[in-house]
């Protein structure tokens, strides 16, 4: 029976660096400049068009009057992050974020206004 | 001859997703099998046709998450199969690249559950490891860990870009260097060789009368690959091998995988280099142009996958949408391969099958009375219960 080959390099392995990250509270993790977070909304921007509303695949955004004005609401806890609304919008009013650390104790914090 | 029915599942220690087979049992033997599938049906191919097209293509994501590339690839090709639309050359460049990755990591996630299921914890921390790696390769191309969001109805969302290019490039080359060495430890390791060699066995006669499709056919000595006999995306511009593996068993399934992802390695920076500039997307119509039907297979990781979509003119949801994913196509042979088989054989050969149970399950109705199984569209199901 051959000593299998694995053996010396899980022996090696003892004596690196783990692959594995200390998150949260050592390491933070940073996403690619190019992922899908919590959505940014630029409010002077928007037109009220409703184009989002219409693409969305998970039917989590509502156009709710605020200060007098019909803006899209998305609620994160529906959202499937897909950045169709951010394709869809004309004006650029919805913007790429980075925030991945979502999880909330109440549904009112998961909710983008 | 007696013998006893075994239950496993539908929630069992041994299989990663719910689904229920009962075997019947000799002693040690498994003499024959009954799959139940259906536990996790989710109606999708209903939802679908309540949705838009590209509504839709978020949910044909969700079908299987592992391989939603596949997925999405395929439902694309449908639909622009129907609206009559061709995509750019660039685009089909890069689907190839984001497909291939994502069978990159579909393969080494199966490669490390079975060595976490056969017991060899330290490869399958390993192969764990490296397939982080792609992960994030993928996310950083298309913006998601899993669900990548990357294909749309004539074309691709995004360009790649140079230096994402050369970032793939130095990923796959390590990742290359380690499967390489996995290789050796696959095929020579004495503890897998015992484990694996001649568990669930399913022969090449078998194989062909039971329509089995992927790497579970390749296993087998069948020379199937859906890329190279029906060349879709860029597969026909770039050459490959189709692995083969003529071993029968549980083994043989698995160096196919390996082998594959070497092949995947190849193919994703043979696409890199002759990657054509252009657009990456047509403007497609809204609604549907003309009353017609779409149709389109890909090879996904687990094998075969079938997308067939009616669409109706003037209407932006499909009139009818239908699935035939990989592991629907290999529960047949699943059932083959465990009948003669030590029960403690299940686990490895249903693994190696590398089974996606969620995709699978369909409704069927069993008279509980006379044991008597009825398929049944939905319209009458509803009809009956309606009162």
């Amino acid at each position: 029976m051959t000593l299998p080959s694995l053996l010396r390099k899980a022996w090696s392995n003892l004596f690196k660096r783990p692959a594995t990250v200390q998150y949260p509270f050592k390491q933070r993790l940073v996403p690619p400049p190019t992922y899908r977070g919590r959505h940014v909304l630029v409010r002077e921007r928007c037109v009220g068009c409703e184009l989002c509303v219409k693409v969305c695949p998970a039917f989590a955004i509502t156009m709710t009057v605020i200060e007098g004005r019909s803006l899209p609401v998305i609620d994160l806890g529906k959202c499937i992050f897909c950045y169709r609304c951010e394709d869809a919008c004309p004006r650029g009013a919805i913007g790429r974020g980075k925030d991945f650390e979502l999880a909330s104790w109440r549904r009112e914090d998961l909710v983008v206004r | 001859m007696t013998t006893v029915n075994v239950i496993v599942g539908p929630v069992h220690p041994a299989l990663h997703e719910p689904e229920r087979f009962v075997f019947k049992v000799d002693g040690e033997v498994v003499v024959d099998v009954e799959p139940r599938i259906g536990y996790v049906h989710r109606g999708i191919e209903k939802a679908l046709t309540e949705r838009t097209f590209t509504q839709g293509l978020y949910l044909i994501e969700r079908i299987c998450g592992i391989c939603n590339v596949a997925h999405t690839l395929t439902a694309v090709q449908a639909i622009e199969d129907a609206f009559g639309v061709e995509p750019p050359k660039r685009a089909k460049y890069l689907r190839t690249v984001v497909h291939e990755l994502n069978r990159i990591h579909s393969h080494l996630l199966l490669l490390g559950v079975t060595c976490e299921l056969i017991g060899f914890d330290t490869l399958f921390m390993l192969i764990w490891r490296d397939r982080e790696a792609v992960m994030d390769v993928i996310e950083m191309v298309t913006g998601n860990r899993v669900t990548s969001a990357y294909n749309i109805i004539g074309g691709v969302r995004r360009n790649i870009r140079d230096h994402e290019v050369s970032e793939i490039k130095k990923v796959l080359g390590t990742i290359a260097e380690r499967v390489k060495e996995y290789k050796k430890v696959f095929a020579e390791d004495p503890t897998i060789r015992a484990r694996l060699a001649g568990a669930g066995r399913l022969s090449r006669a078998k194989a062909l009368a039971l329509g089995a499709v992927g790497p579970t056919a390749r296993g087998s000595g069948v020379k199937v690959d859906v890329r190279a006999e029906e060349p879709y995306a860029a597969f026909d511009e770039v050459p490959f091998n189709v692995v083969v593996y003529e071993e029968e068993d549980s083994w043989a399934r698995l160096m196919v995988r390996v082998d594959e992802t070497l092949e995947s390695i190849r193919i994703v920076e043979e696409c890199l280099n002759k990657m054509p500039s252009g657009p990456v997307k047509v403007p497609i119509p809204e609604v549907a142009p003309r009353s017609s039907e779409g149709f389109s297979v890909i090879e996904a990781p687990r094998g075969e996958l079938i997308h067939h979509v009616y669409t109706r003119e003037g209407d932006d949801k499909p009139l009818r949408y239908r699935v035939r994913t990989p592991t629907y196509a290999n529960i047949p042979s699943a059932c083959e391969m465990l009948k003669g088989g030590y029960i403690a054989d299940i686990p490895v050969a249903l693994v190696s099958l590398d089974p996606c149970f969620s995709c699978t399950d369909r409704v069927a109705l069993v008279d509980v009375g006379t044991g008597k199984r009825v398929s049944i569209d939905l319209r009458t199901l509803a009809r009956r219960y309606k009162k």
